[in-house]
């Protein structure tokens, strides 16, 4: 049987989101899926009545994903901003499938991107044989969305060109998109909204104009607060990457997850977990994403290339080139963190040395 | 026989004043007994006063010892408040019956065994029963939890007495649930309960926190009748009314009774149905004055996302909670830390009771007027006082002066000022200070108070204040100094760590200059007063290479405006090398000063300047300047620029180099060799230069001119060819200044 790499949420859960709407008793918003309380639990976890088990989708602060929810219902497009890695895409995927158990309806922002992705484009065969005409014209995911009342989401606003960007507002504001070709207008029907993520900190941005800023209600996404919720956010998640890939599973020990997430965290924020010892900051965005991306590398590369048990051998590659890939100065960064901090902590002495000889050898 | 009839209150809680009030209307008493300090009997009147603008407190603290002291403050929605308000429109008395502070504050009259001690999980049920129940029930907001609950409520009586209880329950399941003190303050209360049922009043109403409720019943004090209260020490204590701010009720700011935000209480107090819009809208009004653009519109949506977060948290109307996430949702682009900067302002506004009587209750300002009493000082703190006062630091009455003013200099009092004298034939020791009454000193005075009851109090939380703020580091430097001569040792270490991570972290030499003068000044008096200054020497020892360091590139490519600022940070770093003749620096500062002269892209006025300075110390060979200006003054030269040099060259009135003959020989023909387009193009600005100097140095250079022009009296081999009328049109010019 063939499989899909990547299952849409929808698909991936669609036994939850069965079981949730199967016990959801409360209003339902026109069009959703499943009422508020409903997709608040999808996101959170729970269990149900019938032992139905609702795996978390978000860890982390549940007052985030009410904002969210609540503005949804309030009828305001929704922005979730944050720095790469924040779980940004994530939720809203996870919200688009619990609210429209549809989220693939989905515009990908990029620089060269025109404002035909964000409104409809034109089938030129048609178009040419009849004019413009219904026939001719080719909807995109945000006028498909108008039409069933459903979400759309589009990813990376900020990559958009702000005069793109700009197409959004009638859309937002007026819930329609004009045809000016054929003289007519699409109106959106209840259940309509849109998910917008942005990256507020990375080079190659276009700012939000202000009036567009002022259409979406925003929710910043914040790192992981505690250690114990980030390593489980990076654990759960190279376990189930582990799973789709079919690389074996015993060989992530929690310990060493927990290390990276931990040197992840005190280069991130500039001092040491029992903040007693000020360091030198890393500037290189080490988000859990990143985390879930080293190890789930490590792990590949140890399942077919080594016969050694996993350790921090198979990781540092991958956390030396995280670090350095955007700046020499991170280098430095990373070998006085490593000499000052990682060196005195005995149950660090492996990472130690691997660590030690790697930055010897480069 | 009177009827008595308990109302159980929040304080501070919004709904519960409202209630209260139509409670009250309902209950028509002939006598309020308030749960307040039985000294608060002179307070009441006062409170009624028309200048009397509420959020007050109701202050008590003992007379020898201020910094002992109990605040009791009072908003527009304190239901206390509210209370004593409704007696005076009713014309009934108001009798307060809590233990009296002058017991209170004595701490050794209740016991201090740590067993019987309360918890902190059991003082938060006995401090605030209301909030501990709403927070059970899953409301963070617990004025939102009894506007649900209780709003409903038609027969305001009844509530109450279910209120009451509600309390009787919650006090029997947790019996011996109390402190010492408590019930010696309960004891006390049915005490005077018990007084005033004997008396003819016939409706009791006994306005209290709820959780006193259930013991001041009338069935409670028959029954213990017989109760003793036990022997009490009491101090002499004093009280009175201060103003106060919603800043300092809420529960950020220390008061441990306090409420998370003010505005909100006075929303809910205003309107309780319209409390989420209310709110919003002095949020919005907040954030305008921040500078962020808000619109109505946005403040709509802030409103419905409200509600549909408390839809979601199933909870019937949203609480503060809710629109503090929905401000920074909407109107905040999601950033939670430009929230937090305004945060307070929006939770307490800047709301500030005023009191316009009895100020001199005011413990500190008491004391204040008392040391002015035991100087003699009394003379200039009025109008048309004295102006000038001249100490001699060797006596110890001056100096207790002296440090009196440095004191009133540090916590702004904008009284007195140090004059600077001029010759130094007094010696060291001599300071002359300048006084300025005037009527709003009385005023900064209570603010001030406000900080505290003692001088030192008082000092430390207005530098706590200070070093909160953004303030100018050159103001830091002068509260050091202030503090060294006001012998306020405590505020050393906090000032000092305070600048010297600002020397650390900042290099901007304009800024870094300006700490110079006051900390030179801390080490002069220092070093005269044999005081220990060497956390001064220790900033000025990172401060000094910094700014050197930097100095020359912050003096190139820099415009004019700019450039006339750099030029007072000349005289300032020459100065305090001029003091300290062989500091360890100061060879660097001499490189550096050489290095700027010679190189081409600093600015032309600060070579000026500094070819001046380099003269006077000989740094720098004569010979080596009169080629320097015939370079700089040859008629080829940049006249603008050439304008500039000379106006650094004669900051401040330096003219001493410009009498030497050579040197004015060589712009006298610089000037003449001019074409008469440049020449009228600058004039202003040489004229502009020339005003800066005095007029008989000007005179004196004029004669010096003539002289040099006069071939036949100085011997000059120079001919000069002068249009006759050119010049003398030129020294008509001159004699007029």
């Amino acid at each position: 049987m063939k499989k899909i790499i990547r299952p849409h949420a929808e698909q991936a859960f669609a036994h939850e989101l069965e079981a949730l709407s199967r016990f959801d008793k409360k209003d339902k918003p026109a069009n959703w899926k499943l009422s508020p309380w409903a997709v608040l639990n999808y996101i959170l976890g729970t269990s149900l009545e019938d032992g139905t088990v609702i795996t978390p989708k978000y860890i982390g602060d549940k007052k985030i994903v009410e904002i969210a929810i609540a503005s949804l219902l309030s009828d305001r497009a929704l922005l979730l901003i944050g720095i790469p890695g924040t779980a940004k895409s994530w939720l809203s995927e996870h919200l688009a499938a619990a609210i429209s158990n549809d989220s693939t309806l989905l515009v990908q922002g990029t620089s060269g991107i025109g404002e035909d992705s964000l409104r409809y484009g034109w089938n030129y065969a048609q178009l040419i044989a009849h004019g413009p005409s219904k026939q001719a014209l080719v909807a995109g995911p945000v006028m498909k969305a108008m039409l069933e009342g459903k979400l759309v989401r589009i990813e990376e606003l900020t990559r958009i060109p702000t005069e793109i960007q700009d197409a959004m507002i009638t859309i937002l504001s007026e819930k329609i998109i004009p045809i000016g070709e054929l003289n007519e207008e699409i109106q959106a029907i209840q259940g309509f909204n849109v998910i917008a993520t942005a990256n507020d900190r990375d080079k190659g941005i276009y700012p939000l104009s202000s009036a567009l800023q002022r259409r979406f209600n925003t929710v910043n996404m914040p790192l992981p607060e505690s250690i114990e919720d980030e390593v489980r956010i990076v654990h759960d998640r190279v376990i189930q990457l582990g799973q789709q890939m079919h690389v074996s599973m015993d060989l992530l020990k929690d310990s060493l997850t927990k290390k990276l997430v931990l040197i992840f965290r005190e280069l991130r924020e500039g001092y040491s977990i029992d903040k007693k010892q000020k360091i030198k900051a890393s500037q290189a965005g080490l988000s859990p994403a990143e985390a879930i991306s080293i190890l789930h590398h490590a792990r590949i590369h140890h399942h077919y290339f080594s016969d050694k048990s996993f350790g921090p051998a198979d990781i540092v590659p991958g956390l030396f080139q995280s670090i350095v890939r955007q700046d020499a100065d991170e280098k430095t960064i990373l070998q006085e963190y490593t000499e000052t901090v990682i060196k005195k902590r005995s149950e660090f002495k492996d990472w130690y040395e691997v660590l030690h000889t790697y930055f010897k050898e480069k | 026989m009177a009827f008595i009839k308990i109302f159980g209150i929040r304080h501070h809680g919004a709904g519960s004043s409202r209630r209260l009030l139509e409670a009250l209307e309902q209950f028509q008493p002939d006598v309020l007994a308030l749960e307040l300090p039985a000294e608060s009997t002179q307070l009441l009147p006062q409170i009624l006063h028309a200048k009397v603008i509420a959020p007050i407190a109701f202050l008590y603290y003992q007379l020898d010892n201020p910094d002992r002291s109990i605040y009791l403050p009072l908003a527009k929605f304190s239901p206390e408040y509210q209370a004593i308000q409704y007696t005076a429109q009713k014309n009934i008395a108001c009798v307060p019956i809590d233990l009296p502070a002058a017991v209170s504050l004595v701490s050794s009259n209740f016991s201090n065994d740590p067993e019987a001690a309360l918890s902190n999980y059991q003082k938060k049920i006995t401090g605030d029963p209301i909030a501990f129940l709403a927070k059970k029930a899953g409301y963070t907001d617990s004025e939102r939890w009894w506007e649900t609950h209780f709003e409903q409520w038609t027969d305001h009586e009844k509530l109450f007495d279910f209120i009451q209880d509600f309390m009787a329950e919650l006090r029997n399941q947790s019996f011996g649930l109390d402190d010492e003190e408590t019930l010696i303050r309960e004891q006390y209360m049915r005490q005077c309960l018990r007084k005033l049922l004997k008396q003819k009043y016939k409706r009791i109403a006994v306005v209290c926190g709820a959780w006193h409720g259930p013991v001041l019943t009338r069935e409670f004090i028959e029954k213990q009748s017989a109760e003793k209260i036990k022997d009490l020490k009491s101090y002499q204590i004093a009280c009175c009314i201060i103003p106060w701010s919603y800043k300092n009720m809420s529960l950020n700011n220390g008061y441990s009774a306090g409420i998370i935000s003010p505005i909100w209480h006075e929303a809910l107090f205003e309107n309780s149905k319209m409390a989420s819009s209310g709110f919003l809208v002095h949020a919005v009004h907040q954030m305008r004055q921040e500078g962020m653009e808000i619109s109505p519109a946005a403040a709509i949506e802030a409103e419905r996302l409200a509600n549909m977060l408390a839809l979601l948290r199933e909870i019937p109307v949203p609480g503060i909670d809710e629109l503090l996430q929905s401000c920074l949702t909407v109107f905040n682009v999601g950033n939670s830390e430009s929230l937090d900067r305004i945060k307070e302002k929006l939770l307490c506004g800047s709301v500030q009771g005023s009191v316009d009587l009895g100020k001199e209750s005011l413990p500190f300002i008491r004391i204040f007027k008392n040391i002015l009493k035991q100087l003699r000082l009394n003379r200039f703190w009025k109008e048309d006082g004295p102006e000038i006062l001249e100490l001699d630091l060797r006596k110890e009455k001056h100096l207790e002066i002296s440090r009196f003013l440095n004191y009133t200099q540090l916590v702004h009092l904008n009284w007195a000022r140090e004059k600077e004298i001029e010759s130094k034939v007094l010696g060291n020791f001599h300071e002359h200070w300048q006084f300025e009454w005037h009527a709003d000193l009385e005023i900064s005075l209570v603010r001030i108070a406000l900080y505290g009851n003692t001088l030192q109090e008082v000092s430390r939380k207005f530098i706590a204040s200070e070093l909160e703020k953004n303030t100018p580091w050159f103001q830091l430097a002068k509260y050091l100094v202030h503090a060294l001569k006001a012998d306020l040792q405590e505020l050393l270490p906090l000032l000092t760590v305070r600048i010297q991570s600002i020397v650390i972290n900042h290099s901007d030499v304009l800024q870094l200059s300006t700490l110079i003068r006051p900390l030179l000044s801390g080490l002069e008096y220092g070093s005269i007063h044999k005081i220990d200054t060497n956390f001064i020497k220790n900033v000025l020892d990172q401060l000094l290479p910094k700014l050197l360091i930097n100095l020359p590139d912050a003096v190139k490519f820099i415009d004019n405006d700019r450039s006339l600022k750099l030029l007072e940070v000349i005289p300032v770093v020459q100065l305090f090398f001029d003091k300290f003749k062989n500091h360890e620096y100061s060879n660097l500062w001499k490189e550096q000063a050489v290095l700027m002269v010679q190189d081409e892209l600093t600015h032309p006025r600060i070579q000026g300047k500094l070819w001046n300075v380099l003269l006077e110390r000989q740094h720098i060979p004569w010979n080596q300047f009169v080629d320097y200006m015939k370079f700089q003054f040859s008629q080829t030269s940049d006249i603008p620029k050439s304008a500039l040099w000379f106006e650094g060259f004669i900051h401040n009135q330096s003219v001493f180099y410009l009498m030497h003959p050579e040197i004015l020989q060589c712009l006298d023909d610089w000037i003449q060799s001019l074409e008469e387009d440049p020449f009228n193009k600058y004039l202003p600005l040489m004229r502009r230069v020339f005003e800066s100097i005095a007029a008989s140095e000007r005179r004196r250079i004029l004669s010096q001119l003539k002289q040099n022009s006069n071939p036949n009296e100085s011997g000059n081999p120079m001919k000069l060819k002068l249009d006759l009328k050119r010049q003398n049109l030129l020294e008509q010019i001159l004699e007029k200044y």
